[in-house]
Formats: C-alpha cells, sequence, structure tokens
C-alpha cells in the first residue's frame, strides 16, 4: 500500500508537470535556482574565506557548537512540526483522502508510515536552513581530522536525518490528532485562550533560566565565558536533551573524544526515543482518528461556525459592504484554516522577546540600527502572512467562484483586502514584531517614524502579495490538489514568496549600503506602484480567467 | 449480509442516530429514504468504519465489523454522495490506483473497459480527472466502487449529477449486481428510484427508523393503503400532529 501511494503521488506530479503552461514551469525553475544559488553562494562563500570559517569552531568549542547546531535544529523542527500540524488537521479531516484510503482492506499501520512519509518529505527543505553548519562540521572535521572524518560525518547525518525527521514526524501527526480533537469539543477562541495560557506556563518556566544565562557578566577568561553561559543554557533547555536530535549530537561529541561505546550507546538511546514517540503517536492516531474521522470532521466544522468567529470583529459592522466582506472572508477564512492557532501562539512568543532577550540585544540595537533588527522579525511574519493573503487566489477557488457572480468587481475586492491586511499587518508588526522595551526608550519623532515605517512596510507587502498574486494567478493555471475541494496553485505561492523575499532583501541591502531612508521610502514606493498596476492587471486577466 | 443493531451517535449533544437497526440481506436493494439530516450520512459513516457508533454493533456474515474489519472491507464497495477522486491522475490511472489498493492482479482489471465502456467513459479514461464534469467524477467513483466485485454495496445518492443515458447505465448494472447476490444500500432523494429498484426500504427520520418494509408496507404504513410512496413519505417524515401525537 505504501509503495502504491508514493508511486502514484509521483505519477500525479509528473502529470502536473506534464500539463503546466510554460509560465508556471518558469515559475517553478526559479523557485530552484534560488535553492540552487543559496548553496552554492554559502559554499563559495566559505570556500572563499576558508580561513576564518575554520576558526570559528575548534576542539575547544565543538562541544558548544554541536549543541548550539541542535539546539536551532529542534527549535526549527519544533516549529515546522507545529506549523505541519496545524495544516495536517486540514488534510486529515477537510480532505477526504484518509476517509477514501480507510475504506480499502489495509492495516492502519501502513497508513500510519505513509502520512509520517509524506510529513518527513514535507520537513525536509528546514534541513536547507541548516546548510551553513553542515558546512562548519565539514570544513572542522577536514582541518582538525581528515577527510575520512568528514565522510564519516556525511554518512553519519544522512543515518542521522531520518531518526529526527520520523521522530518530529510522529510528533506532528500526534499534534494533529490532539488539535483536531480540541477543536471537535472547544470552541476555537476556547482553544485559543488554552494555547496562550500553555504558552505562558512553558515561557515562565524556561524563559528567566535563560535569560539569566545571556545577561551574565562578562568575565576576563573568554572560554571560561563560554562554558558558564554553555552550562546556564544547557540548565534552562534541559528537556531537550530527551530529544533523538540531542542524542545524535552526543554521540557525535562522543565520537570526536574517541568514546566509541558511548556514541553507539547515545546513537541507540536516540533510535529507541524516535521508535517509542512513533509508537505513542500511532496508538493516539489510531484510536482518536481512524475511529471517529467522520464524525470528528462535521464536529470541527460545526465548532468552526462562522457565528462564533464574527464575534472577534464587531468594528467592522460598521464598513461600507464590500470592505466588510474582505475583512469577513479573511477572519473566517483565517478561522477555518486554523492559522489564527499559529499567529496566537507566535505573537506571544514575540510578545516575551523583552523577557527572554538580554538588555544586551536592546543596547546594540538602539539607534538607526534598531529598527532594521525588529523589521528583520517582521519581515518573518510577513512572509507567514503572505499564504492568507493569496489564500483567495492560490487555494479558495470558490471564493473567487462567488465573486464572480456578484455585482463585485475582483478588483475592488482585492483593494479592499489589500488595505485591510495593511491594517493587520501594521498592528502586528507594532504589536508582536517590536521590543516594547526598545520602543519605550525611543522619543514621541522616533517612535512617529517607526509606526509609519511598519505602516509602510506592512502596505509595501500586502500590496505586493495581492498585486503579484492577482497577476501570477491570472497568468498561471489554476490546478487542484488531489481532492476538488482543495484547490492549489504552488506556482503562484512559489512566486509571490520570492518577491517578497526579494523585496525585503532588498530593503536591507540598501540600508546596508548606506542609503538613507528616504531613499528605501522611494525604493519600497516604487514596489508599491509595481504592485498596483500588477493588481490591476492581475484582476482583470482573473475577471476572465476560466475558473 | 449485514446487519445494523441498535446503533446510537451522538454529535456533541444532538442524537444523529438513535438506535437504527437493520439488515442487508443478498440479492436485494435496500432502500435508506429520510429527509436532510435525518441520520443517513452518519448510518454510512458508521458503515463504512469513518466513524465508530457510541454504542450498538454492527454485524458481516454474523461476525462483528470491528473483529472482522479486512474482510469486511475486502467485500465492501461504497460511492460517497460527493466523489473522492485524484483529479491529477487520468480516469484510468485513478481506476488502477484503486485496482493497486484492493491488491487486484493485472489479468483480475478487465472490469475496468467494461464498466468505463457500459458508462460511455472510454474516450475519456486517458483524460485528467481534473478536466471531468461533475457526472463524469460520478460514474468514476460508482465503478472505482465496483471493480472488485464486492458483496456488500453501499451507494449514498448514486445518480446525482449523472444524466438520463447514465442513470439508465446504473440502473442495469445495478439489477445485474442485485440479480448476481450482492447487497445494495442505496439511499436516494429521488423516491421513483427507490420504487422502481428497491425490495425492501426503510425511512428514517430525526435519527430513527420511522416505517420499514415492502414498498407495499411503505405506502401502506399508518392504515391508508393506496398512497404514492412520496405522499407516504412525506406523511411518515412530516406526520400531521394527531399522528405525531399517537
Amino acid at each position: 500500500m505504501i509503495s502504491t501511494l508514493i508511486r502514484y503521488r509521483i505519477t500525479m506530479q509528473k502529470n502536473r508537470f506534464a500539463t503546466m503552461p510554460l509560465a508556471e514551469k518558469l515559475a517553478y525553475a526559479l523557485a530552484g535556482t534560488v535553492i540552487l544559488a543559496f548553496v552554492a553562494v554559502i559554499t563559495a562563500i566559505f570556500v572563499d574565506r576558508a580561513d576564518r570559517v575554520t576558526g570559528i569552531v575548534t576542539p575547544a568549542v565543538f562541544p558548544y557548537f554541536n549543541y548550539l547546531c541542535v539546539l536551532i535544529l529542534n527549535g526549527l523542527l519544533m516549529t515546522a512540526a507545529f506549523i505541519e500540524a496545524v495544516s495536517e488537521v486540514d488534510e486529515l479531516y477537510y480532505r477526504r483522502e484518509t476517509q477514501f484510503i480507510a475504506q480499502f482492506a489495509h492495516k492502519y499501520h501502513k497508513f500510519f508510515i505513509f502520512k509520517l512519509i509524506d510529513i518527513s518529505v514535507k520537513t525536509v527543505p528546514v534541513l536547507l536552513l541548516l546548510f551553513p553548519f553542515y558546512l562548519l562540521y565539514i570544513f572542522y572535521f577536514i582541518k582538525h581530522h581528515n577527510l575520512t572524518a568528514a565522510a564519516y560525518f556525511a554518512a553519519f547525518s544522512m543515518l542521522a536525518a531520518p531518526v529526527v525527521l520520523a521522530f518530529f514526524a510522529s510528533l506532528t501527526l500526534f499534534m494533529a490528532v490532539i488539535i483536531a480533537r480540541l477543536l471537535a469539543f472547544f470552541r476555537q477562541r476556547t482553544l485559543v485562550l488554552i494555547s496562550v495560557l500553555g504558552f505562558i506556563i512553558v515561557a515562565s518556566v524556561c524563559l528567566p533560566a535563560l535569560k539569566s544565562a545571556q545577561n551574565e557578566k562578562p568575565v576576563a577568561d573568554k572560554s571560561r565565558e563560554i562554558k558558564m553561559a554553555y552550562d546556564r543554557v544547557r540548565s534552562a533547555t534541559a528537556g531537550l536533551d530527551y530529544l533523538p536530535a540531542s542524542k545524535l549530537a552526543e554521540a557525535l561529541t562522543l565520537a570526536v573524544g574517541l568514546d566509541f561505546a558511548g556514541a553507539v550507546r547515545a546513537a541507540a538511546w536516540a533510535m529507541l526515543l524516535t521508535l517509542a514517540a512513533m509508537l505513542v503517536s500511532f496508538y493516539v492516531s489510531g484510536i482518536l482518528l481512524m475511529k471517529d474521522i467522520g464524525c470528528l470532521m462535521d464536529n470541527i466544522t460545526l465548532r468552526q461556525g462562522t457565528a462564533a468567529s464574527l464575534a472577534y470583529i464587531w468594528p467592522m459592522k460598521a464598513l461600507p459592504p464590500l470592505w466588510r466582506g474582505a475583512a469577513y472572508d479573511e477572519i473566517i477564512h483565517a478561522m477555518r484554516k486554523n492559522t489564527i492557532i499559529a499567529f496566537v501562539i507566535m505573537i506571544p512568543a514575540f510578545f516575551a522577546l523583552p523577557f527572554y532577550l538580554p538588555d544586551k540585544f536592546f543596547e546594540a540595537v538602539s539607534g538607526i540600527e534598531g529598527c532594521w533588527v525588529i523589521f528583520a522579525i517582521n519581515c518573518v511574519i510577513l512572509m507567514y502572512g503572505s499564504e492568507i493573503m493569496i489564500a483567495d487566489i492560490v487555494s479558495k477557488r470558490h471564493s473567487l467562484q462567488l465573486l464572480r457572480s456578484m455585482p463585485v468587481d475582483i478588483e475592488s475586492f482585492m483593494k479592499a483586502k489589500a488595505v485591510f491586511h495593511s491594517l493587520i499587518f501594521t498592528v502586528i508588526l507594532l504589536i508582536a514584531g517590536g521590543p516594547w522595551i526598545y520602543f519605550m526608550k525611543l522619543n514621541a519623532a522616533e517612535l512617529a517614524g517607526i509606526v509609519f515605517l511598519a505602516a509602510l512596510w506592512s502596505a509595501a507587502g500586502s500590496l505586493l502579495c495581492h498585486g503579484a498574486g492577482c497577476l501570477a494567478g491570472g497568468l498561471f493555471s489554476m490546478r487542484k490538489e488531489s481532492d476538488s475541494l482543495a484547490p492549489y496553485d504552488p506556482a503562484t505561492a512559489i512566486t509571490v514568496f520570492i518577491l517578497l523575499s526579494v523585496m525585503c532583501i532588498g530593503a536591507f541591502r540598501l540600508q546596508k549600503m548606506g542609503f538613507s531612508l528616504i531613499i528605501i521610502f522611494i525604493y519600497l514606493a516604487v514596489w508599491m506602484a509595481a504592485s498596483y498596476c500588477a493588481l490591476v492587471k492581475g484582476a482583470a486577466l482573473l475577471e476572465k480567467k476560466e475558473l | 449480509m449485514l446487519e445494523a443493531r441498535s446503533l446510537h451517535k451522538k454529535y456533541g449533544n444532538f442524537p444523529a442516530l438513535s438506535g437504527v437497526s437493520f439488515e442487508l440481506r443478498p440479492g436485494e436493494i435496500f432502500g435508506y429514504l429520510g429527509p436532510n439530516g435525518a441520520g443517513k450520512s452518519t448510518t454510512l459513516k458508521l458503515l463504512t468504519f469513518a466513524s465508530a457508533p457510541d454504542s450498538g454493533e454492527i454485524l458481516f456474515e454474523g461476525r462483528p465489523v470491528s473483529s472482522s474489519a479486512t474482510e469486511y472491507k475486502k467485500n465492501l464497495g461504497y460511492v460517497p454522495e460527493v466523489p473522492f477522486l485524484y483529479d491529477l491522475l487520468t480516469g484510468r490511472e485513478f481506476l488502477n490506483f484503486v485496482c493497486d489498493m484492493r491488491g487486484m492482479s493485472l489479468s483480475e482489471r478487465g472490469s475496468i473497459d467494461r464498466y468505463l465502456d457500459e458508462f460511455d467513459m472510454l474516450r475519456d479514461a486517458e483524460k485528467l480527472i481534473s478536466c471531468y464534469s461533475n457526472g463524469m467524477k460520478k460514474k468514476m467513483s460508482i465503478i472505482a466502487a465496483l471493480l472488485h466485485e464486492p458483496k456488500i454495496l453501499l451507494l449514498d445518492e448514486p445518480t446525482s449529477a449523472m444524466d438520463a443515458v447514465s442513470v439508465k447505465a446504473f440502473k442495469d448494472i445495478i439489477t445485474r449486481l442485485k440479480n448476481s447476490g450482492t447487497a445494495i444500500l442505496l439511499t436516494t432523494h429521488i423516491l421513483e428510484i427507490a420504487e422502481k429498484m428497491c425490495q425492501r426500504i426503510a425511512v428514517i427520520g430525526r435519527g430513527k427508523i420511522l416505517a420499514e418494509g415492502t414498498l407495499d408496507d411503505i405506502k401502506n404504513a399508518g392504515k391508508r393503503p393506496g398512497r404514492e410512496l412520496e405522499e407516504a413519505f412525506l406523511l411518515i417524515t412530516n406526520p400531521p400532529d394527531g399522528e405525531a401525537a399517537k
């Protein structure tokens, strides 16, 4: 069954590619080029500055470096698992594929393994972000050991990856089932409150220790300072030691120290932990998911009814119908996609920034540089939000169909949506993106500048997403995924994501090159003008497009 | 062949099914009728393992399906009201996928072309399903449910979106399957189809079986002989105040 499902998944992708128009193929080619360019540029920089790069990791700091890498790896995969879990709720419950496959005479464990493979494959791109660290390891092994050691490390990491990915895939499926169960029993706002409460409890336990570790007074001996900071961070994140990735990192450290018996023991622990996670996830999902998937689907739909969600946005009632429609549509979409849960988890995380970032950080970012650090955080929020902004074009085909049948033109609707998202993102950027301790140090004029920049940045981001989304959506074919209820147009999503990245990175490059804020305002204004033209042209194309 | 015994299912506090019992016999078409929200789809979810009943049991050939799930599924064909198909596969690829999932060998797949021909779908078999109309998707879903010659066939609104020629082909095929001993459960809103095809009918309303029997039994329900099925159906599901009190 597993090989059949994988084989036909590949056939579907082949069919998709075969029927893809040229513009869409080019968008994919562009995305592939961006990924390859990232790998190539990082490699070239590291090779070019090999002397400096190999000095970063020395045998003395190797255990600390190892721990740091695994901390980042765990953090990234945990975040990916959470986002994936939220979207898996939709995958598992709204798409009827699970129900369809469940009718065949196969044991549940086969479906479970297929889902683990499916989720793991989706998580692999996250590992790409760690490529620079991976190169550092390779450089370290070549310089301080030899090429054979580097080859052993490469082989070790290849074998370790499935163990780590399988663990997080199990966690994802487990979380998806728990979230779905909770969604079936609680109203979404209750669940959101529970999530926030959970976050506060976890944060109150972990963050003070982390903050005190980072605020450690500097000591004369550099290596002692590193050691002290390491010990404090380690004690604050002690729970992570029991994750398979940490055990594998421990195995690597022990192997480097030539304690091979200890290394094998640590690696065996990692595998045992992954197996245990798979077993727990298997039984929990088997009991909570497969036994009742049909009714859960109905329960979730009932609980996410629009009546409950409209109460959140009562001020919208005063808006003109078109604007109100655009706003309602977006809020309800966010509720149905469970995106709001992801946002609500993210927002307190950013709110907590002042509590876990050391004062040193705020001292470092004060002055003109400060707002750029904040806006780097904001870019991430904007990137995450881009998916919601272009949902009408990328994944909500029925929305455009419905719009066509109404006396509303797509251009006006998209403009209203762009303004709505501008406002929402300005608020999110100011609340979540700016550490408040930093804001408090500013005078009124500086604060006004920050607010203006946040508004401009949000407006540019929102307009770009809607403009590029409309144009790409108008040009590319709108493909359906495996279920007629879940259309998805990845080419448009990729195009918007790449353009948004270019716009954000471009602004940072200009700032780095020493251009004044006025030039950057003009830069953003040019993007906005181009995006507006794209919106007008794209909306006209969408009006005529076959849906 | 298939027996539902006192099935109960609640959605939160809402009782979707309250003690539903019926029997599906070999070589007969059992009509399962009811207004919207009566509990038809919930019943089918329980019969297809999409949900588990809160209480009650489902027996296949005398054994609870919970203990013989694999055997039961091997003998089950199911056509959902909204068909699930992989839009990025061609019609033929999808049917081969279903055969693969059911473990059918290549020599057992002759029925693919036969059914495609009967439903006038041979010419479209190599097209992507995303290009199909709703009616064509429905036909593809029916073919997928028939390929392994199931002993039990569950049909949820099978003729919705189908044209008259396809409905005729569907009726012929279903009648042939019935004559070969397949037990068929059919839910439909089109009473004419139920009237012409079903040997026994159950009318469900508010989660309970309100009437069950042959077509004549249903027509004569409430000791008022001579009614049409439509009139009887309306009376059973929406009884006048006096009759409801009785």
